[in-house]
């Protein structure tokens, strides 16, 4: 890549341009039908100093416009080109009926025109030329920004405006190819001391000016040098010659052309002779012979074909001693203090200390050697090499994963320093770059390695912690719920077991008269519903039901029975009828049960 | 610049004129790119008209297509001047489209032709502009410096 050609309006060119003089710069002509008082302008006249030598002169480094004074100036006539492609009407100008060229756009309605149409309609009259709606030059018009529309028209195929010219280019390359590679574009001729212009293919310093005047050497025409060649084709009419073969009249300069190319009667080779064809006869007979079809015209079209395949073989080797380079960087910049696992090629299992760089970057080395080693398969071995590149980078992946997974280290995303000190592989004797750009690239590329490898580490850390937590909250969810449903059964028993308190109670206000024991049955009772959520209370009511009911009460006086108590105590507060009857029978002051679930527990009978 | 203008524009026109001209129209001349001449017919069965052919001569300026062409009617032994209430018996055409007000640059031979078709389709009047007679004897004057008044909107 670095050793084509800069492309235009690089840096290098620009410097390039402006060793040029000013004089260069304001004779900077382009197009053939421009006028030679272009010349005679300021920037000319200011007197830079002025080329001194012909050997200065490179037709190809003559600054582009931009770098003139001429900038405003068109240096071609979009209007006038002549296009390869049929254009779609919509993207033709209504007014020029050409494809638009700077495009405006009305803001009231909405209709574009070129950008100079439009400036030439609106001198007769400020109204759109379509819908003669009235229209504020200074703020109703502006440049077409649709991108789509502005691509379409940079896209299309026009033909270069230069005369002998036939390349084809999209729009917008059209102007660099004019001012900077067309062959028959117009530049100052190369001698200083001449004003005149010629095309670019002509201006060649050791062509010197060719704007001398000459005599042609048939008709005596005065002529310049530059039109001597029009002037045989179109105009001569001296000295004639005979075609010794053919008996023709032509002009004697165009004689050997003549015979070489036209006479029918000269006896030439059949054009597949360098691909075997033996045929030697009359060039009308050959004539006949290539157009029955010639046999070798195969073996030729197989050489041609071979040829480009010659090419692109050449080509390819290129590429790939650029990548080459940028291997061999990539392997100074990972590798310049850290060393590889074992060379073999081809390995697949990396430990899992391994480091996922270093291992990667061996493998890219093992892989340039496998390809310069064998040319010919070349990229098969690459597709197979890359194929295995991402498998490293995946297990390497994985190993780190596991590795750093529960334990609060980092992850060992580079190559551990204490990594089995393997000298790292060094192809060619050690990379020396080939330019600052190819050490550049290359270290750019390897930054942009790690970045992947890094943001892959991520997206499946972040994976696995998501999974993570979703699995975490489902059951702890799972469990909320459960404990919501068992403080639901709670509730439900508890309302049940007020409710029942409540009631009977109730049956005990409306009986009147009570008796110590009967209220004493009843506290037993809820005593030994409220141990029933524990179970042991319950039981060790149950138990002592026969044996007396104050004992029972005692009995109950673990934990789950005192807060039962406790709480028909609350409950009963609540309701003023039951408080009523405690403090009127005060047979069963709590004070005094309470006194009795602290004590010791009561023998068992 | 503007003669390479017009020249331009009018190339474009003319080329696309040779591909095709809508049925009615008619190329006869475009020997440059100043003065061309078109045939136009009226197509429906208007009895005005029927089976009669009228020939149209264009001419531009160098400023076209900013300003507008001169378009008359020109008389001929098979190609008469069209009888209209807007077309004097000179050829001359009183047609706002055709007036320096009236003209668009986005107007084209083409669409001049085919506007000139539709006004004499639409036509039943056989008659002549007012003032036929004197407008034709008296006027000296090129028909874009006349100073027409369009009062007509119905054309």
């Amino acid at each position: 890549m670095s050793s084509e050609m800069p492309p235009p309006n690089t840096p290098e060119e620009g410097v390039a341009a402006t060793n040029l003089s000013s004089r260069a710069e304001a004779r900077r002509i382009i197009g053939s039908g421009v006028p030679s008082t272009i010349y005679d302008s300021p920037a000319s006249s200011a007197g830079g100093s002025r080329r001194s030598s012909l050997a200065d002169f490179d037709p190809y480094q003559i600054p582009l416009r931009a770098h003139t004074q001429h900038q405003t100036e068109p240096t071609i006539d979009f209007q006038a080109l002549d296009y390869a492609q049929q254009v779609d009407e919509a993207l033709l100008c209504p007014i020029c009926h050409t494809p638009f060229y700077l495009p405006m756009t009305t803001k009231t309605c909405g209709h574009t025109f070129c950008a100079s149409c439009l400036d030439r309609a609106l001198e007769t009259q400020h109204v759109c030329p379509i819908d003669r709606r009235p229209l504020d030059i200074a703020r109703d018009i502006t440049q077409t920004q649709t991108r789509v529309i502005l691509d379409q028209l940079d896209r299309l195929k026009a033909k270069c405006p230069n005369t002998g010219c036939d390349h084809v280019c999209s729009r917008e390359l059209l102007r660099s190819h004019v001012e900077r590679y067309c062959e028959y574009t117009q530049v100052p001729c190369p001698d200083p001391q001449c004003d005149e212009t010629i095309y670019r293919k002509d201006a060649r310093p050791e062509n010197g000016c060719l704007h001398q005047v000459t005599l042609c050497p048939y008709c005596e025409t005065a002529l310049t040098f530059n039109d001597l060649e029009r002037h045989y084709d179109q105009e001569c009419t001296g000295q004639e010659a005979e075609c010794p073969y053919c008996d023709t009249i032509v002009v004697r300069h165009r004689l050997p052309k003549h015979i070489a190319t036209d006479c029918q009667e000269v006896e030439t080779h059949c054009k597949f002779q360098s691909a075997g064809c033996k045929q030697f006869a009359r060039r009308k007979n050959i004539q006949e012979h290539q157009k029955d079809g010639c046999v070798y015209e195969a073996i030729a079209k197989l050489m041609q074909a071979r040829e480009e395949d010659q090419r692109i073989i050449t080509e390819l080797k290129g590429r790939l001693d650029a990548l080459d380079g940028r291997t061999r960087h990539l392997e100074r910049y990972g590798g310049g203090n850290r060393e590889s696992r074992e060379p073999s090629a081809f390995t697949r299992a990396a430990p899992p200390t391994q480091g996922l760089t270093a291992h990667a970057l061996n493998n890219l080395n093992q892989m340039h050697q496998a390809t310069t080693a064998y040319p010919d398969v070349a990229e098969a071995n690459e597709n197979i090499m890359l194929d295995e590149l991402f498998e490293t980078f995946d297990q390497g992946n994985i190993h780190h994963y596991e590795s750093s997974y529960g334990s609060p280290q980092v992850a060992p995303v580079m190559m551990p320093p204490d990594a089995p000190p393997v000298p790292w592989a060094q192809p060619n004797g050690g990379g020396q770059w080939e330019s600052a750009e190819d050490y550049m690239l290359a270290q750019f590329e390897a930054m942009e390695a790690k970045i992947e490898d890094l943001r892959k580490m991520m997206v499946e850390l972040d994976g696995r912690h998501t999974m993570r937590l979703v699995n975490d909250t489902m059951r702890m969810n799972e469990q909320i719920a459960e404990l919501g449903s068992k403080v639901g059964v709670l509730g439900m028993h508890t309302t049940w077991l007020m409710s029942m308190q409540r009631q009977s109670r109730g049956q005990q206000t409306a009986a009147g008269g009570s008796t110590p024991g009967n209220a004493r049955s009843n506290i037993s009772g809820t005593g030994g519903g409220g141990g029933g959520g524990s179970g042991n209370g319950g039981s060790a009511g149950n138990n002592d039901e026969s044996r007396g009911r104050t004992n029972t009460a005692a009995a109950g006086g673990s934990g789950s029975s005192r807060t039962a108590t406790q709480q028909g105590n609350r409950n009963g507060g609540d309701g003023d009828g039951a408080r009523g009857r405690y403090l009127n029978t005060s047979e069963v002051p709590p004070v005094r049960r309470s006194s009795v679930a602290r004590g010791e527990n009561p023998p068992r009978l | 610049m503007p003669v390479q203008f017009a020249a331009k524009r009018l190339g474009k026109e003319l080329s696309k004129i040779q591909n095709g001209l809508p049925p009615g129209i008619e190329l006869v001349s475009a020997d440059d790119l100043e003065e061309w001449l078109l045939d136009i017919r009226v197509l429906d069965n208007n009895p005005l008209y029927l089976n009669e052919t009228y020939r149209l001569k264009f001419r531009f300026s160098q400023s076209y297509p900013i300003e507008p062409p001169e378009v008359v009617f020109v008389k001929q032994a098979d190609r008469p001047i069209p009888v209209h209430p807007h077309i004097y018996s000179n050829g001359i055409i009183c047609l706002d489209l055709l007036g320096q007000q009236g003209w668009s640059p986005v107007q084209s031979v083409e669409s001049v032709c085919m506007s000139l078709q539709s006004m004499l389709t639409g036509n039943t009047k056989n008659e002549r502009p007012a003032g036929d007679e004197d407008f034709v004897r008296a006027n000296k004057l090129r028909p874009k410096d006349i100073e027409f008044y369009y009062h007509d909107n119905s054309v």
